[in-house]
């Protein structure tokens, strides 16, 4: 999830927060009456005639439809922004001019990363992917544990695989965070009786 | 056009999503029930469909309408969950993960920023339930263990096993042993609490 998703995360939490906060006093002081100097300065009642005043004037409807539709693009824009996707994310090197562009996909070299640390004997399974957090992009590979390993020489090995994956384009362009996971549970002996 | 991604400088270590997560999907999911009421409003006042408008329907529902007891429930609610909203846009996220230093590095495991062995690329890290499974698999496994909880943070692990042992001190020095040499080297210079409780034999 990139950084302006995660802000607007926190400014909905803000805004909806704050309407929550104010509009639940007011529905509470509302009810109860209580403190009096507050409560005397709500209407008797409710009332939508502005919203119904303005709803009456010709512009009204297309207006409403525009905002309507801006919304729901926002809405599906906002959605899609917080479901994982694997795609592609091409980094374009330094010697890149000119006459030419350098690029390079961070999943394959990902999935290469991946399969290069699965190929270590102290690990069971591994899993790279592209990851954008706090405005850097980076490689993350998920690499589970076999049940003999013990964590240093999986995270050296790690630390290796990391190496090696830096000299693939560049160590300031590629960089690696490996999660080191515990081995799976093993399963009950089957019971024989 | 030339991608513009950060990708130099040190990883961030790992976190959780932050709490506020779910208020953008809620804002998100408000605004597609609203863009939907509207565009409903808009195709009805064109006349392209013949039934009445939802949100004029609900307008009209609550025009007039006086406050009730009930609503100072409502009210209460709304005010508790605003205020857990508030928190939730000012809470930093949780680290979930200790960091494992490579054999080269210092003994610093409590997560700052890394820059490990290969340059800039090596951050190698555990998440701290999985530490845990590990450190109580290996309490587990020592003579006498009935059963071991095992709770990491990123300041101590505390084991809290059951024995049948009456040697209760050896019994803690052999858990300790066993739990610090799973969990070396992420555990190096956090302090391992062991607690054990007798079980008491059955008559």
């Amino acid at each position: 999830m990139s950084r302006w998703v995660r802000a607007i995360d926190r400014l909905a939490a803000l805004l909806g927060g704050l309407v929550l906060v104010f509009g639940g006093a007011a529905a509470l002081v509302w009810a109860i009456g209580w403190p009096r100097a507050v409560a005397d300065r709500l209407p008797a009642r409710l009332s939508t005639r502005a919203i119904t005043e303005a709803a009456n004037q010709p512009w009204w409807p297309w207006a409403v439809g525009l905002g309507g539709a801006a919304a729901g693009l926002l809405a599906v824009r906002l959605l899609l922004a917080h479901v994982p996707m694997n795609r592609a994310h091409p980094v374009t090197l330094p010697e890149s001019d000119d006459r030419g562009r350098l690029r390079i996909d961070l999943r394959t070299i990902a999935d290469a990363a991946a399969a290069d640390l699965e190929g270590q004997p102290c690990i069971a399974a591994a899993r790279g992917t592209v990851r954008c957090d706090r405005g850097r992009t980076f490689i993350e590979i998920s690499a589970r544990l076999t049940p003999r390993a013990t964590l240093a020489e999986a995270a050296v090995a790690a630390g290796a695989v990391s190496a090696r994956t830096g000299t693939l384009a560049d160590d300031a362009y590629v960089a690696t965070r490996v999660l080191l996971c515990a081995p799976r549970r093993r399963s009950a002996p089957p019971r024989v009786e | 056009m030339i991608a513009r991604r950060r990708t130099a400088g040190p990883v961030p270590p790992p976190a959780a999503p932050p709490a506020a997560v779910w208020a953008g999907v809620g804002a998100a999911l408000l605004l597609a029930g609203a863009a939907t009421l509207a565009v409903q409003s808009t195709v009805v006042h064109a006349g392209w469909a013949g039934a009445p408008s939802w949100a004029g329907a609900a307008l009209a529902r609550v025009d007039g309408v006086e406050p009730r007891a009930w609503w100072a429930v409502v009210g209460g609610a709304a005010l508790v969950l605003g205020l857990a909203l508030l928190a939730a846009a000012a809470a930093p996220r949780r680290r979930t993960c200790l960091r494992i230093p490579l054999p080269t590095e210092g003994g610093d495991t409590t997560g700052g920023e890394s820059i490990g062995a290969g340059g800039a690329g090596a951050s190698v890290w555990a998440r701290l339930g999985d530490l845990a499974r590990m450190a109580g698999e290996a309490a587990r496994g020592v003579p006498h263990v009935a059963g071991a909880r095992v709770r990491v943070t990123r300041r101590a692990v505390s084991v809290r096993v059951v024995t049948d042992e009456h040697e209760a001190e050896s019994v803690r020095t052999a858990v300790h042993r066993a739990t610090a040499a799973r969990l070396a080297p992420a555990a190096g210079a956090l302090p391992i609490r062991v607690a054990v409780h007798r079980r008491e034999a059955r008559r």
